[in-house]
């Protein structure tokens, strides 16, 4: 535990360019839609875009936990492969009963 | 919704955002009363919206300082257990919570971030780099010492409790809640002050992701707002990013803090009326 550890600070590196993608399209998206509801009102287009890039915003920090889970797998670190699960667990549920209540409405 | 109303949202994006980064903490706890109280949006419309720029800043930040070891991916994962579940229980009960509770707890909060910011210690916690860091700890190059520090988590149930805390307190108010769990992880549970921001910044955006769904599907996130505030937020944080590095903002910690201050009484007033 006490050399550095370089899959960790392999994990960080692409876990900040997942970060890194998923705000930069979930501003593009957010930003064409406003300008196009700012320029013609509510639209086809402006909904699609604005829904698309807050769902893209939203799913940036769960991709972030499945793609530590995939890296801890390959780790066989089980201890945070557990500990990755549980938070992934504790996202669907919050996902899932979002989804019914949306449904529902 | 007027553009007027649009445009107005990313102004206050945009200064809270540069705030939050000028002051080194999210802008969430500045968005929320300049949504609510400035523009008139109303609370829950207004955590739903500032939940969304937590994100935002969350990813951007964290995607910035990636690569640089200081945040504490193992650390962070654990604290997220309890942060994820004070984020999810919080958005599934706060409806039962009255409107003037809501603005209590809003004052009490407000208040407590105020006198953290003007009384924030540093713990330097830092061990030699070829000390044992425990399955916790981490180690990261420290640019002012030029060295590589180490440090051991200590009192982990206590930087569990501040981060189920911090996450029930984001789910209820819509704020980050990182101001709220970085000083016990420094004071309390041996992480630098550095270390623990980063892995505060990183650990808000999977809280907010764990309420912040529950809201949207019950129609308290404006899609058009929330693009305005989120676009502003990341604009003027990058902008508080750039002036931060020659400003030193020992006047404005102080004047926000009086800010908050007010805005705290103001929710008391709320609260009681």
């Amino acid at each position: 535990m006490n050399a550095p550890d370089p899959s960790l600070d392999r994990l960080e590196r692409s876990l900040g360019r997942l970060l890194q993608a998923g705000v930069f399209t979930a501003a593009a998206c957010l930003a064409l839609g406003l300008v196009a509801f700012m320029a013609i009102g509510q639209s086809r287009f402006s909904t699609v875009t604005l829904t698309l890039g807050l769902i893209v915003l939203m799913a940036t920090p769960i991709m972030r936990v499945v793609v530590s889970l995939v890296a801890y797998v390959r780790m066989r670190d089980w201890f945070f492969v557990m500990t990755t699960v549980t938070v992934f667990v504790l996202l669907i549920v919050t996902v899932t009963l979002a989804w019914r209540r949306a449904a529902g409405a | 919704m007027s553009l007027l109303l649009v445009a107005g949202v990313v102004v206050a994006g945009a200064v809270a955002g540069g705030l939050g980064s000028l002051l080194g903490i999210g802008g969430g706890v500045f968005l929320v009363p300049f949504l609510n109280v400035g523009l008139g949006v109303p609370f829950e419309i207004a955590r739903g919206v500032s939940l969304m720029t937590v994100i935002a800043t969350s990813s951007a930040v964290s995607a910035g300082s990636a690569g640089r070891n200081t945040i504490n991916l193992r650390l962070g994962m654990v604290l997220e257990v309890a942060s994820t579940m004070g984020g999810l229980v919080a958005a599934y009960t706060v409806e039962r919570l009255s409107k003037g509770r809501l603005s209590l707890i809003f004052a009490i909060v407000t208040a407590v971030i105020a006198i953290l910011m003007v009384t924030r210690l540093e713990k330097r916690n830092v061990l030699s780099a070829d000390a044992d860091t425990g399955a916790l700890g981490g180690r990261y190059y420290e640019d002012e010492s030029g060295r590589e520090v180490a440090y051991r988590v200590r009192r982990l149930p206590v930087a569990l409790l501040a981060s189920l805390l911090a996450g029930a307190v984001s789910g209820t108010l819509g704020i980050g809640g990182g101001i709220l769990k970085v000083p016990v992880l420094n004071a309390w549970c041996g992480v630098p002050l550095r270390a623990a921001a980063a892995t505060s910044a990183l650990m808000i955006g999977v809280t907010a992701a764990a309420s912040v769904p529950l809201f949207y599907a019950r129609g308290q996130v404006d899609p058009t707002l929330a693009a305005a505030a989120v676009l502003g937020v990341l604009a003027g944080s990058r902008a508080g990013f750039w002036f931060g590095g020659r400003a030193r903002a020992k006047w404005l910690k102080l004047l926000m803090a009086a800010v908050l201050a007010a805005v705290s009484l103001l929710y008391f007033s709320k609260a009681f009326a």
